[in-house]
């Protein structure tokens, strides 16, 4: 868009001028929530952000979850909720919310949740940079909805639960996952619109998991352990498909160590338009 | 130097004086303190209007204490002001900041810790005090406990500890040390003595020892700290905890330690001056790895910048779409017959109007500054100056918009030829949805650049085709259009507008559908109105500057105007 904005430069300055200019310094309001455990036997976790940065990692000893919010009082407001196992916590705008531009651009949202207390967590995180480092907390089963964000996850430390599902709905979005296998899902769901969705299944440890993908436009990477036997199949319209390890037989592509495998991964993929990668990678 | 006691001769007894100092050593705030209540949920709100926390106690109970508007409030009762911006409010507001930047949920040991800050007075004193004191009761409820009575086996007198601490500034760092460290509980303490724990025999508690000789063919069963003097320790001696030491003598062979045995690293005694220099440079190398840390996650988390680049762009060709709607619009709302004749000219006389619009973009800064240069020498030109300088290029710049819309249409009309699916539902008659088209036309090429920005690396070549594509179409349109604005003197003069124009009408609506703008009315001249961008026959013979109208006789055939 640099071509349009010199091409046009000169008949978009005086209206743009007009437009107006940044915001004035934003005054951030802190927020902080945080509550101990104490004997609960599972947490169900719902995160709603808009716009901002977001970071979720661990929490200490002892805790059953902490948020920490920074945001502009004047567009937003927290909503934070916990009763019967349930946790809601994050912002919502406000009636006099100003453009994301002006608003969210500083805004903050630091989330740690219990390592020892098994949760399912739901993310619904928009204009979002997101950093999620999930490893060693207790996840039965994750969705993370985004939509135009940039979200990268890192798992190194082994789930001590057991996940059902581990599902990706992201619009225009970039997702990079490192270490998914840790998480211990039996089913892993991406649905990609249009962007860029690369995951790692590192520290696989399932003797079965499957692999879920569709994606619009875009790239798809998925990356999966040595030693872990792969089936691919895959509907496209218009992708181009790079997976040197892999062997085409019958309707399906198959590693060569598919019958011998101990650890196997089962890869659906539907692409419209775009490349989808499958590579090795250690771990 | 030493001199000889057995372990059962050890008999507790010491001065308060020297239990207080090994006391404020030893034990670190809060280890000999009561026992914090547990909470089970805190709520901290920092804003530029309040600085508030809310406590939930494990008996249910609750606390909640907020500073806003001048007052002190505790469980919404207040308790006395305070002044905005002052000590009490800072002080405030550092613990609630100490208690957000911390990641282990201490709050309660920092409230507890809390205390208020001096040189209060009037309605701030009292409200610090109120709220000191309801923390100490909520918070820590019951008198600190005491800490546990120190056995002391030797003690020459008070004076002895504090010169030898004076005189070995080691020990004292040490001990300090220790302190910090926060594991070390002593039960038992030596001071140039010596001390014999005889073979079958045990003492039990930590053993605290200065400038003295312990000999252990027994059982200590806890840790020893040794400065200064000797230790020995018999083959069937034994430490169940810890050996720590400064500036003594231990055996090599200390397997008879069950833990661990380290040499203590004396906190450094530092000068003032060094103080500060080790804590600037503490400061910068923990900068540096802040920066450092900051690059390297800017790097890892950057890989989609495509994404939100390319929505950037999808929403700025967006606005510029939008943008010049509303100026064609209104350009057609407000000027219909000058916007008809500058797309008639554009039509008929693109080579020209590329030619003159060309021509005008390159000398129009030329003539802006010749125009200053010339009206500030005149001295009687000097306050038209003032208004050459602003209007000259908002009349530029308007002139280009005119013209591009203009030639928007153009392209619009020119769709609407076209047997696109699409644009059924369109009437694409009227001039408006016209225009509309034309520049969604012009500028698509830069959204559809976007898009594919989007979709990552493989489609870079497209979208740098696209994106070129986009540039050859806004630049040829915008000379075109400012050249067909110049050649019809802002729609002015319908010259080079081929035939009569459909403007001709006063009463003429701009937003009626119009059979096509370009084709002639009743009445038209003998030129025959050629549509330039009628389908079919009725395409013109020739659309470059060769087939410009330009009457040889110098008239207008249109018009009928005389020839200029």
């Amino acid at each position: 868009m640099t071509a349009l904005r010199w091409s046009l430069g000169a008949l978009l300055l005086l209206p743009l001028a007009l437009a107006g200019g940044e915001a004035g310094a934003q005054e951030l309001t802190t927020a902080q929530f945080e509550r101990r455990a104490s004997g609960e036997s599972s947490l169900s976790v719902v995160v709603r952000y808009g716009a901002g940065e977001f970071e979720l990692a661990p929490a200490a000893s002892g805790l059953l979850y902490r948020a920490v919010l920074h945001y502009d009082e004047e567009d937003f407001e927290p909503v934070h909720t916990f009763s019967d196992g349930r946790l809601e916590v994050g912002v919502e705008g406000t009636a006099r919310s100003r453009p994301l531009r002006q608003s969210g651009s500083d805004a903050r949202f630091q989330l740690r949740l219990s390592r020892t207390v098994p949760q399912h967590l739901r993310l619904e995180i928009g204009a979002v940079r997101a950093d999620l480092d999930l490893g060693g907390i207790a996840l039965t089963g994750m969705h993370l909805s985004t939509g135009a964000s940039e979200t990268r996850i890192r798992v190194e430390e082994p789930n001590p639960a057991e996940m059902d599902q581990l599902r990706f709905a992201v619009g225009a979005a970039s997702l990079r996952g490192d270490g998914l296998g840790h998480l211990n899902a039996r089913r892993i769901q991406v649905e990609g619109g249009v962007g860029e969705v690369r995951i790692g299944l590192e520290g696989l440890r399932r003797e079965e998991t499957e692999v879920q993908a569709s994606l619009g436009m875009g790239a798809l990477e998925i990356r999966v352990p040595e030693g872990v036997g792969v089936r691919l199949t895959r509907s496209s319209f218009l992708s181009s498909l790079n997976a040197p390890f892999l062997e085409r037989r019958g309707d399906a592509h198959y590693s060569d160590d598919w019958e011998t495998a101990d650890r196997r991964v089962r890869i659906s993929v539907d692409s419209a338009l775009g490349s989808v990668r499958i590579a090795r990678t250690d771990g | 130097m030493y001199e000889h006691r057995d372990v059962r001769g050890l008999i507790p007894h010491g001065t308060a004086l020297v239990v207080a100092a090994l006391a404020a050593l030893l034990l670190l705030p809060g280890t000999g303190m009561a026992q914090d209540r547990e909470v089970v949920y805190n709520q901290v709100t920092v804003s530029s209007q309040e600085a508030g926390i809310e406590l939930e106690f494990v008996d249910g109970s609750t606390l909640a204490v907020a500073f806003r508007e001048g007052e002190v409030r505790i469980d919404g009762a207040s308790v006395g002001g305070y002044a905005p911006g002052g000590a009490l409010e800072a002080s405030w507001r550092r613990l609630l900041g100490d208690a957000v930047a911390g990641d282990n949920g201490e709050v309660v040991r920092l409230l507890a810790s809390w205390a208020p800050p001096e040189g209060l007075d009037g309605a701030s004193a009292s409200a610090a005090s109120a709220l000191h004191d309801e923390l100490q009761r909520v918070v820590t409820p019951g008198a600190p406990e005491s800490p546990e009575p120190i056995r002391m086996t030797s003690l020459e007198g008070d004076e002895d500890l504090l010169q030898l601490l004076l005189i070995e500034p080691a020990y004292l760092r040490s001990l300090t040390t220790l302190a910090l460290d926060g594991t070390f509980r002593p039960e038992h303490f030596v001071l140039n003595d010596d001390l014999r724990i005889e073979a079958g025999e045990s003492l039990v508690g930590s053993l605290l020892a200065l400038d003295s000789r312990i000999d252990v063919d027994g059982t200590l069963d806890g840790d020893l700290v040794l400065l200064g003097g000797l230790l020995r320790l018999g083959e069937e001696g034994r430490i169940t905890g810890d050996l720590r030491w400064a500036e003594g003598d231990v055996p090599d062979d200390r397997s008879g330690v069950a833990g661990s045995a380290n040499a203590i690293d004396p906190v450094l005694g530092l000068s003032s001056g060094e103080l500060q220099d080790r804590i600037r440079s503490e400061v910068r190398a923990a900068t540096s790895d802040l920066q450092r840390t900051t690059r390297r996650s800017s790097r890892t988390i950057g890989f989609g910048s495509g994404v939100l680049s390319g929505l950037a762009g999808l929403l700025q060709a967006a606005v510029t779409f939008a943008i010049f709607l509303a100026v064609g619009l209104a350009i057609l709302h407000f000027f219909p017959r000058h916007i008809d004749i500058v797309s008639r000219t554009a039509a008929n006389a693109p080579g020209r109007a590329f030619l003159v619009g060309v021509a005008g973009g390159i000398l129009s800064m030329p003539i802006w500054i010749t125009g200053m240069i010339v009206l500030a020498v005149s001295v009687i030109g000097i306050p038209v100056l003032l208004l050459w300088i602003p209007a000259f290029p908002i009349v530029v710049a308007g002139a280009m918009i005119l013209g591009y819309v203009a030639v928007s249409r153009n392209v619009g009309h020119w769709i609407s030829h076209r047997d696109l699916q699409g644009l059924d539902g369109m009437d694409t008659t009227r001039p408006a949805v016209q225009i509309g088209v034309g520049l969604m036309v012009l500028i698509g090429a830069f959204a559809i650049a976007s898009v594919l920005q989007i979709g990552g690396m493989i489609f870079s070549p497209f979208a740098f085709l696209l994106n070129l594509a986009g540039i050859i179409l806004t630049v040829g349109a915008g000379s075109i259009g400012l050249g067909a604005v110049l050649l019809s003197r802002a729609g002015r003069d319908p010259a080079f507008a081929g035939d009569a124009h459909a403007f001709s009408d006063p009463d003429f609506d701009p937003w009626a559908p119009s059979p096509d703008p370009f084709r002639s009315t009743p009445g038209g001249s003998a030129r025959g109105n050629p549509d330039p961008f009628a389908p079919g026959g009725e395409d013109p013979p020739t659309a470059g500057p060769e087939a410009d109208a330009d009457p040889a006789d110098g008239s207008d055939p249109n018009s009928g105007e005389a020839p200029r």
